[in-house]
């Protein structure tokens, strides 16, 4: 079982999405190119497939036909076969407790036994995910996979949901809102739903093992909302700037520790010293703030200045209770 | 074209490159030392026309500087995923991968009748060997199903269709939209997602390292050799780029998901320890012999998860020298109860007790008390103090918060 093999790769997915139309045009043949291998594959792709005056190709898959198009030499579209490595990634999933998010108890059971032959990718337990959080969602539990399969159910239908929840602070909340997506962090190991409340279009971002009461209102919404201007709102007015000293070999742990988060940075060979701006989502700031602390002093946070104020707030609190009032 | 290809056969030396791009986002084309300029441009080139969009050029002082930037947290699916799908073939390897799944469907039929058909059907002469080379790796690869009939094997095309999964279970859908993303060798649902023309449009993933994606194929090779239970050899390239070669046995993989690491940790019989090792250093990796007390080695490192704070089992002395640790902070206990919580979930291997109105005392027991620091330092703000076997650290702790006050100082304004 090889995982970087050319029988998943974009040639023959492209080849497979052309010769599955039957027949098409040069024109066609170049959109489903441009749709589904990479971005300079039309430079190669069409001289493989396109048959030349003689009717000859390097790959021989088309033919032309009397009307100048060009049509698949096989007897049918080519079926769609699920490999080994496939299977065994699924029977390696089907032991992850997320996984009874999605399937019935049934399913679950037929799945098994229709993989009941096969050996799974891996085993769960060579992994060990040491700084996760314990306080993670219970996936056992059946209220909450029955709240997780209503708020799954309303995202892939764009149907309105009425949700009852309890807030951090203990109150209790009703909306009407619109989850648009489903976030899960393996830090946290918990899944959130993105919300559009309804009809102030407020944008929200829920804890499902919050979530008391789900229910499926009924009312689909048809407009389509923007998600890229959805999460710019949410976006924080300005990035965090900071400088990584080359000491503790700190510039490397932070690109590491920092590659989830869109970022640009730039390194000055004369100090030795990374400059980056760090762009977050406004709910992570203290989450942002704790990991940015956490490289103490071999990284400065340079700006903005409302946030450089709390981590002057935290430091100084700090040294008082080290070095008292000196 | 000058015989630039999109398409590569070694993963490895490609995976190095978008590691750089995307890792280290501010290297300039003659920081990609070891390697020919020519090579720099291909591999540029070739890292830009699978990741299009993601890819950014910045103007600096040193010159063009190249990087893949993602907000992996908006994103529907990984997209380092596709240096996977680029890997090169022979014009006979597409021609026979169509045709043999054409010939085959609902078929039974023997080498000598495969070859004559692909002649006949569709006017290409290949030998029975190349067919018979090509039947087997299909064989292996789960896309062709065969067996015997006589002395004569008898092949067809395996009727695990994605459409026949899809179809009988409701939801199965959903979850591999959403594993297809998960960092144990999410690039596998996500084929199976393009097998089946369908795209992640339900889920995001926070704390999402992409780049793990580039260790699958030295991943899946260290978990064969743990199944096995065998002995590795594993070629490293650490931070200084020299190689090393170590001989261990694989025993887990310990990830961070607040730092973005992957380790393979191995027990070195030589040094009768264990030891972690980087994922993304490890190039290579070889099996060898069965490791007999493998079972009872692999024990005798869950006992010491215990004590293991992250993925360092310590030194005898220095910086890294294990022992014991406390920690007291202020937490007000009426309005700080999140910081409380906190300190719970996050405390792994350690314990957390109240000793005062406001005061709590975190306490543990680890193999390397350095390795606690930076987590000890999110706490800022609150520590009241701190006390440990290893002097050496608690004094740098201090030292480092005066640093920090210097740094953050008013007046330096």
């Amino acid at each position: 079982m090889k995982l970087f093999s050319e029988v998943y790769g974009a040639y023959f997915r492209c080849t497979e999405r052309i010769l599955s139309e039957g027949e098409v045009t040069e024109k066609r043949l170049r959109e489903i190119v441009t749709q589904s291998a990479f971005r300079d594959s039309l430079l190669f792709i069409p001289e493989k497939l396109i048959p030349d005056k003689s009717g000859n190709s390097p790959w021989g898959l088309l033919r032309r036909s009397e009307s100048g198009s060009l049509c698949s030499i096989l007897s049918k579209a080519p079926p769609r076969i699920i490999t080994s490595l496939q299977k065994s990634w699924l029977k390696a999933k089907l032991n992850d407790p997320k996984f009874r998010l999605f399937l019935s108890d049934e399913d679950i059971a037929a799945l098994s036994q229709r993989l009941k032959d096969v050996r799974p990718l891996y085993n769960r337990e060579y992994f060990r995910e040491f700084d996760r959080f314990t306080d993670g969602d219970d996936y056992d539990d059946p209220h909450y996979r029955e709240v997780f399969g209503t708020v799954l159910r309303a995202v892939r239908d764009n149907e309105l949901l009425s949700l009852e929840l309890i807030s951090r602070r203990g109150k209790r909340i009703t909306k009407n809102a619109l989850p648009l997506r489903i976030e899960y962090s393996r830090k946290n190991d918990k899944f959130r739903v993105y919300c559009l409340t309804l009809p102030k279009r407020e944008e929200y971002l829920f804890n499902i093992g919050r979530i008391e009461r789900a229910v499926l209102t009924g009312k689909h919404i048809t407009t389509e909302t923007d998600l890229e201007e959805f999460f710019n709102r949410r976006r924080c007015e300005k990035p965090v700037t900071v400088e990584v000293s080359g000491e503790r070999n700190a510039v490397e742990r932070f690109m590491m520790e920092f590659a989830a988060f869109e970022k640009r940075s730039e390194l000055d060979l004369a100090t030795g010293k990374c400059h980056a701006s760090v762009y977050y989502d406004m709910q992570d700031e203290t989450e942002l703030l704790i990991m940015l602390l956490g490289f103490g002093p071999v990284l400065k946070i340079t700006g903005p200045e409302d946030f450089l104020e709390k981590v002057r707030e935290r430091v100084e609190k700090q040294y008082e209770l080290f070095y008292g009032n000196e | 074209m000058g015989g630039f290809s999109e398409l590569i056969k070694n993963f490895d030396k490609t995976r190095d490159y978008i590691r750089d791009f995307f890792i280290y986002g501010f290297k300039v084309r003659n920081e990609f030392t070891g390697k020919s300029s020519r090579t720099y441009d291909d591999e540029k080139r070739r890292a830009e026309s699978w990741l299009g969009d993601f890819f950014r050029y910045d103007s600096t002082r040193r010159g063009k500087q190249v990087s893949i930037t993602v907000d992996s947290g908006h994103i529907n699916e990984n997209p380092l995923y596709s240096a996977y799908y680029s890997k090169s073939f022979t014009d006979n390897d597409i021609k026979l991968h169509f045709m043999l799944m054409d010939i085959l469907d609902g078929k039974l039929m023997n080498v000598r009748e495969i070859t004559e058909t692909l002649n006949s059907t569709y006017g290409q002469l290949f030998d029975e060997q190349t067919v018979r080379n090509k039947l087997k790796e299909y064989v292996s690869e789960g896309i062709i199903l065969s067996e015997k009939k006589g002395r004569t094997d008898i092949f067809t095309l395996s009727p695990d269709t994605a459409e026949s999964f899809f179809s009988r279970y409701e939801g199965l859908e959903d979850a591999v939209k959403f594993f297809s993303e998960s960092p144990e060798f999410g690039i596998v649902g996500n084929s199976i997602l393009k097998t089946a023309g369908l795209t992640n449009d339900i889920f995001l993933n926070k704390h999402n390292y992409i780049v793990h994606t580039l260790e699958d194929t030295v991943l899946l090779d260290l978990l064969k050799i743990m199944e096995e239970k065998r002995f590795a050899v594993i070629t490293n390239f650490g931070i200084g780029g020299k190689a090393t070669e170590t001989e261990g046995v694989p025993l887990k993989i310990y990830s961070s998901s607040r730092t973005g690491r992957r380790y393979a940790v191995m027990y070195l019989p030589k040094y009768k320890r264990f030891n972690s090792f980087r994922l993304d250093y490890i190039k290579s990796v070889r099996s060898l012999g069965v490791y007999g007390e493998y079972d009872d080695i692999a024990r005798k490192l869950c006992r010491c998860e215990e004590k293991c704070f992250g993925v360092s089992f310590g030194e005898r002395s220095g910086e890294s020298a294990g022992g014991s640790f406390r920690m007291v902070l202020r937490i007000n206990e009426e309005t700080e109860g999140f910081v409380l919580e906190r300190l719970e979930r996050e405390k792994r291997c350690g314990s957390v007790r109240k000793i005062d109105r406001d005061l709590f005392e975190y306490t543990v027991l680890v193999f390397d008390i350095n390795e606690m620091m930076s987590w000890v330092k999110t706490f800022i703000g609150r520590i009241v103090s701190v006390e440990s076997t290893n002097k050496r650290i608690t004094d740098k702790l201090y030292r480092d918060i005066a640093r920090m006050k210097r740094i953050y100082s008013r007046k330096e304004e």
